[in-house]
């Protein structure tokens, strides 16, 4: 029990984690992990700054608290500060992970499982070098407030990759094929589907031309439409990077005509998936955010104190990577909502244009990128020959415009591995995804 | 059967920017330590937050019945200390950013100052019973200031980043004024063949991925099969360093060592040799070159991104430009590399370099070249100073366009 400073805000975020990674590599195993960690982050406010403490001594809280308490300057009006005003004091706990609990299965079945895939690294004379891994992570984190909030909920995930490198054609390909389960069980029995993506890997390693660099019309499948959603908007959404500038509150007026009529783009942290968050770190239920609705704006990200600054609500988004850090505004799960053409439809209206169907990496300012894995030409209304593509990319405010056509079907990807990254908080768990979608005009190298 | 500690100690203090102003103080004091134990080929490793306790080498001993192979020899007898860097206060580190704010405010008052300045003591040690210790600490002030024009939908401009081992506020300055004052001034992209600077880790990260030994001898690289060729320019180097310039530990995550802490890989443009751990070293009959890494309680493995990997500068940017003009690339992000080693990257921001100083904004541009192309004959050299930038830079001719 801790005894918060009087006259200053405080909270406390404790978190344990409970970690398994192993590794193989060329069919031999090079790393068996399982490790429980924990640790606090504590924040004290008075009004004017923020004192922060990122500590693995649990037993030594009450001190760090007092320690930052003594940095701070007392306010006795801090109970009516915009920001403290907006902190959320809900009291819950959601434990969503009894029996299914990851760290109840032994380390010899998750060997076992991999071990189990290991073979299909081998059936491909062209891989020379494969790496697999494992990893599952179950975090329990607890949040207390000096308003009296008491938040406690869990959130685990297990993945599998099989990476690889194919040599073929002018060079050598790597890709890796990936699962994301939140029980265990779910990892079970996903070979057909890991060996067609190897062969279709094979295939474009052996096949790929270089794309002639320009102006294309792109479709986009749906893991590319979450990530273009997440750094073509996603970013610019979150509040924090419009303080202090007026023109961009000007520009991000809410009712604001951003986009394609068409296009809806919403965040939230209740979907089950890598962007789950019940609660966010500071203590904010998760809430659906609409940011753009029939390509008018509508929201935007916050944590309080952004909400405070630009005079709106929190949002549930103030995340923070670990307990190592203190909350920023962060995504969770983003994603555009369907439209009404089929798969079909949006390739014949791309004729000559091209398909995207996954990525290695994007990043989003005013320019979003997103470096495409495999690129294929699209051609008398179906998907031809494989192009090598290093990176596409267009202005965001003009490209939301030049969406016109989505699939009814929508697709929400999870991963766990890698995640978002902003400034120095990478890698942040979070989820993304939408229809097939066909944006004209991106700049194709 | 013998012990091994591999400890990280990291005390950090970052002030957060928001708005221009120093809005919190953040304390880290956080300790990592490894237990490892080596027997009969295998090795045990337990991690703890913290000091370790004997439950910790305990755990250690139990993790070898996971009979995680690892053959490989721990380095033994070799003692040795590095310290660089001066620690730098909590209230030099706030009084100084405050100053800086306040200055940047003066003098370009048209812009919003955001993110992060650091002060960090990282303490690496590697002990065990065979004698070794080696104990590396490295003191650094880092200044990540990420810049926006009040007048700009964008969600960020340009960044000013500076590196130090003590905090050289008239340094920060004088990197921050640079960027600003070109910043304000739009100029339109030169026609012609013109150089292009660009950081190094560009070269340094595209390259330390295809000199992974194994992808080397396995024909998994761009690289194989042409150890001992011309590949590029005469004047490009490329080392594994553990030099002071490199802000990483002298040893690897295993122990290992280079002569002088510096190895070529690249020299002269030849491929001389690829980059191996013990394990790669063993198995491709390689040399080690002092690249494992791995987290505290990870076995160690080669880790190509550890910074270690570098250009070896060819002078200083005055020395490699001559009287030419330039353009610096600011903020490229979102670049990527097809298998057949075409790279290309949107440029966010860019200056104008003429006469040696930064003379005006640039639009945004896109950049492509071949990597051995850009490396070789479109290649001019690595600067050895930062004078816009945490990074050294590269200086290349590319194909650019709007």
């Amino acid at each position: 029990m801790l005894n918060f400073p009087k006259d200053l805000y405080a909270d406390v975020r404790i978190e344990e984690v409970t970690e398994t990674v192993l590794s193989y590599e060329n069919g031999k195993l090079r790393q068996n992990k399982e490790s429980v960690t924990a640790g606090a982050f504590l924040r004290v406010y008075d009004g004017k700054r923020w004192y922060y403490c990122a500590t693995t001594e649990l037993s030594q809280m009450q001190r760090e608290l007092d320690a930052l308490a003594a940095m701070a300057q007392p306010n006795s009006e801090i109970l009516t500060d915009p920001v403290v005003r907006r902190f959320q004091v809900n009291r819950d706990s959601i434990l969503r992970f009894g029996y299914t609990d990851l760290r109840r299965i032994p380390n010899g079945e998750k060997r076992a499982l991999v071990e189990d895939y290991l073979p299909l690294l081998e059936e491909v004379e062209e891989i020379t070098v494969s790496k697999a891994r494992y990893e599952d992570k179950h975090s329990l984190r607890h949040f207390v407030s000096s308003l009296g909030a008491d938040i406690t909920y869990d959130y685990q995930h297990a993945g599998l990759l099989l990476g690889y490198s194919i040599t073929a054609g002018d060079g050598p390909f790597y890709n890796s094929q990936r699962l994301y389960a939140q029980t265990f069980e779910e990892l079970k029995g996903k070979h057909e589907k890991l060996r067609a993506g190897i062969a279709t890997d094979l295939d474009y390693a052996k096949n790929a031309i270089p794309v002639e660099p320009g102006i294309y019309t792109c479709v986009l499948a749906p893991e590319v439409a979450g990530v273009f959603a997440h750094e073509s908007f996603g970013h610019k959404s979150e509040a924090d990077f419009m303080l202090g500038s007026e023109t961009m509150r000007r520009e991000w007026a809410i009712g604001t005509k951003v986009g394609w009529e068409g296009l809806n783009i919403m965040d939230s942290g209740i979907p089950a998936g890598s962007g789950y968050c019940p609660y966010d770190d500071e203590g904010t239920k998760a809430t659906e955010t609409y940011l753009i609705k029939n390509g008018i704006l509508m929201g935007r990200l916050h944590s309080a104190s952004t909400a405070a600054a630009l005079d709106e609500e929190p949002t549930g988004n103030a995340r923070a990577m670990d307990f190592g850090f203190e909350p920023m505004v962060r995504m969770t799960a983003t994603y555009i909502g369907g439209g009404s053409d089929t798969f079909e439809e949006l390739l014949k209206g791309a004729e000559g244009g091209i398909y995207i169907p996954d990525y290695n990496h994007g990043s989003g300012m005013s320019t979003f990128t997103i470096a495409p894995t495999r690129a294929y030409r699209i051609r008398d209304g179906k998907i031809a020959e494989p192009l090598r593509v290093s990176v596409i990319s267009g202005n965001v405010m003009e490209t939301l415009h030049k969406i016109d056509g989505a699939t009814a079907q929508t697709e929400l990807n999870s991963s766990a591995f890698g995640g978002c990254g902003k400034m120095e908080q990478f890698p942040l768990r979070v989820s993304d995804g939408g229809p097939y979608l066909r944006v004209r005009e991106i700049n194709v190298q | 059967m013998v012990k091994e500690l591999y400890q990280i100690k990291q005390r950090e203090t970052a002030l957060n920017i928001t708005d221009s102003r120093v809005d919190s103080v953040r304390r880290k004091n956080i300790t990592k330590t490894g237990c490892r134990v080596y027997e009969n080929g295998c090795i045990g490793i337990a991690g703890v937050l913290g000091e370790p306790t004997e439950a910790t080498w305990e755990k250690a001993e139990a993790a070898l019945s996971a009979a995680v192979p690892y053959p490989y020899a721990p380095c033994e007898g070799a003692v040795r200390m590095r310290e660089l860097g001066k620690i730098t206060e909590d209230r030099e580190l706030i009084a100084k950013t405050e100053l800086l704010l306040e200055t940047l405010r003066k003098e370009f008052p048209g812009y919003v100052y955001s993110n992060k300045v650091y002060s960090n003591e990282v303490t690496t040690l590697l002990k065990n019973d065979l004698g070794l210790c080696l104990e590396d600490i490295q003191r650094t002030v880092t200044v990540v200031i990420v810049v926006k024009e009040e007048c700009s939908a964008n969600v960020y401009d340009t960044v000013i980043a500076w590196i130090g081992r003590e905090y050289d506020l008239e340094a920060v300055l004088r990197t921050a004024r640079q960027i600003l004052s070109a910043h304000s001034n739009p100029v339109a992209l030169p026609e012609g063949r013109i150089p292009v600077l660009m950081r190094s880790d560009m070269a340094s990260d595209i390259l330390s991925d295809y000199l992974d030994v194994q992808k080397l001898k396995k024909g998994a690289s761009l690289l194989s099969g042409k150890e001992g060729e011309q590949l590029f320019s005469p004047e490009f180097n490329l080392v594994a360093s553990r030099k002071s310039d490199t802000y990483s530990a002298f040893f690897d995550a295993e122990g290992m060592t280079l002569p002088d802490d510096r190895l070529p890989l690249i020299e002269s443009g030849i491929l001389l040799r690829g980059i191996a751990d013990k394990k790669y070293a063993s198995e491709y009959e390689a040399e080690n070159t002092a690249c494992a890494g791995g987290d505290y309680d990870d076995v160690p493995s080669l880790d190509a991104e550890s910074g270690t990997v570098s250009v070896k500068a060819t002078g200083t940017l005055e020395q490699l430009l001559g009287a030419q003009d330039a353009i610096y690339v600011a903020m490229a992000s979102g670049g990527d590399i097809t298998p057949s080693g075409d790279y290309a990257t949107p440029v966010q921001t860019a200056y104008l370099l003429r006469g040696g100083k930064l003379v005006g904004k640039l639009p945004e541009l896109n950049f492509r070249g071949n990597i051995f192309d850009l490396l070789g004959k479109d290649y001019l050299g690595c600067s050895s100073d930062r004078p816009f930038d945490d990074a050294r830079l590269l200086a290349v001719y590319g194909e650019l366009s709007k």
